[in-house]
């Protein structure tokens, strides 16, 4: 199963139902997470979903806003998990029509990252 | 939140902290509402020191909202000390008041402060009707007209109730004629003599549904409190419904003025403990609301509902008698 259709299960286990039909465009999730104790719920929820473990800088409530933008966060996540010198661009958490793509910020930078010591 | 508390989240369940404290600051207040649910407690007021200390502690500890109750929470001897204290910390803060002992000196710290929210509790758009259920109107009126003149964002807390309920829309225009930004719908609860007056039956609640959804102004922006879940389930199965459930326990308790802790100013469990910390982490009644979510309840468990349902146990005898029983009595159960 992709990415975001399990981040739309995870809404909808919650409650959020998001129209299919609305699957192809990205979705602005400060219209369904209003605050931070609902926002920290959704990231454990994610966590322990796709086990992974968010950047500290993702812990906090304003980086939220764009359903793709926190599923490339996840892929990449789950593609290299030693993300932790990764360092995301607060512009990709917006709203914007990108797909993901494997050569983009995010893998470019954890492939760099490797070769660090 | 950091990574040390999102992982005590993930492993317990509950907030490492508390990151919602009701604080009872007096059980002073004039009035002998019918709807009272403390009626049969003794005046007193939370020390001042006490008070900052926790104000302090969970400040520290990444509180994000605090809930001034009471009582009547301006008729605190030291009310103007606390609101500057708190409205310093730029911290949310809801207070809910009749409107009594509402002086200038209250009038200009919630001006200064964005972060006090201000809610003027009211249950009926004229006497008659608020009567039911609160007393105070006149006083109430005044207070309101005085925050309206003063361009103080403000709102109005109402409770649904089976004698109230047709006066919704009046409610409604009432706020917008006084230019309340808010108005904050919740739930009949559980009175001092342990019964529900004037429930709301299944009729009631379409109607206000239906109230809610087809008013043409997006203003007084409408907050279905948490406890409320079984009317926002019929508003919005959409949107802002993530996490729409009963914090206590969770995220959320209250610290009473007698220095006793309980899971919610509805739920009349109170417990000594050495401290704040003590309490959350060691209390066994928060241990059985946390052991027994309401999704696990029967017969919650087998509604429809039950994603974005949340029990408040206040809200019927049985409930708030055993924390193991879901609510058999709930208006829009529909079988799975």
């Amino acid at each position: 199963m992709e990415v975001k259709d399990k981040l739309i299960n995870i809404f909808q286990d919650n409650g959020i139902y998001i129209d299919k039909k609305k699957m192809g465009e990205d979705i602005d999730l400060r219209d369904y997470i209003t605050d931070s104790i609902q926002y920290i719920s959704f990231i454990v929820e994610i966590e322990k979903e796709f086990d992974i473990e968010f950047p500290d800088e993702l812990l906090l409530f304003d980086k939220i806003a764009s359903l793709n933008g926190f599923s490339n966060i996840i892929k990449a996540i789950i593609l290299d998990r030693n993300i932790s010198q990764v360092e995301f661009n607060q512009n990709d958490f917006f709203i914007e029509n990108d797909d993901f793509d494997e050569n983009n910020f995010y893998l470019d930078q954890i492939e760099g990252d490797e070769n660090e010591p | 939140m950091n990574r040390k508390d999102t992982n005590f989240l993930k492993e317990n369940g509950y907030f490492f902290f508390p990151k919602m404290l009701q604080l009872e600051i007096t059980r002073k207040c004039p009035f002998h509402c019918i709807q009272c649910y403390k009626k049969h407690l003794q005046d007193q007021d939370m020390d001042y020191e006490y008070l900052s200390k926790i104000v302090e502690k969970a400040i520290c500890n990444g509180v994000s909202l605090f809930t001034l109750n009471g009582g009547e929470p301006l008729l605190y001897p030291r009310i103007v000390d606390l609101l500057r204290l708190i409205g310093e910390t730029n911290i949310q803060t809801n207070i809910f008041s009749s409107g009594f002992n509402l002086t200038k000196d209250i009038i200009d710290l919630l001006k200064e402060f964005n972060n006090l929210n201000f809610y003027i509790s009211l249950n009926g758009s004229t006497r008659e009707i608020n009567n039911l259920s609160r007393e105070g109107y006149d006083i109430s009126i005044a207070a309101v007209s005085e925050l309206s003149r003063n361009d103080v964002k403000y709102g109005i807390n109402w409770v649904a109730r089976h004698d109230n309920v047709q006066d919704f829309i009046y409610v409604l225009s009432f706020c917008v004629e006084k230019r309340a930004s808010y108005l904050s719908v919740t739930s009949n609860k559980l009175t001092g003599l342990c019964e529900i007056q004037s429930p709301l039956d299944y009729n009631d609640l379409i109607l206000l549904s239906e109230y809610i959804k087809g008013r043409s102004s997006l203003y007084p922006l409408i907050f279905i409190e948490s406890c409320f879940s079984v009317l926002s389930t019929l508003i919005d199965g959409n949107k802002n419904n993530f996490a729409s459930h009963c914090y206590a326990g969770i995220s959320s308790c209250t610290v009473n003025c007698d220095y006793t802790f309980q899971p919610c100013t509805h739920l009349e469990y109170p417990e000594k403990f050495a401290s704040l910390e003590d309490y959350w982490h060691n209390s066994n009644t928060l241990r059985e609301l946390r052991n027994y979510p309401s999704k696990e309840l029967v017969p919650c468990c087998n509604c429809k509902h039950n994603k974005i349902c949340s029990l408040c146990r206040a809200m019927s005898v049985e409930t708030y008698k055993s924390f193991r029983t879901g609510s058999r009595s709930c208006l829009n159960y529909q079988a799975k």
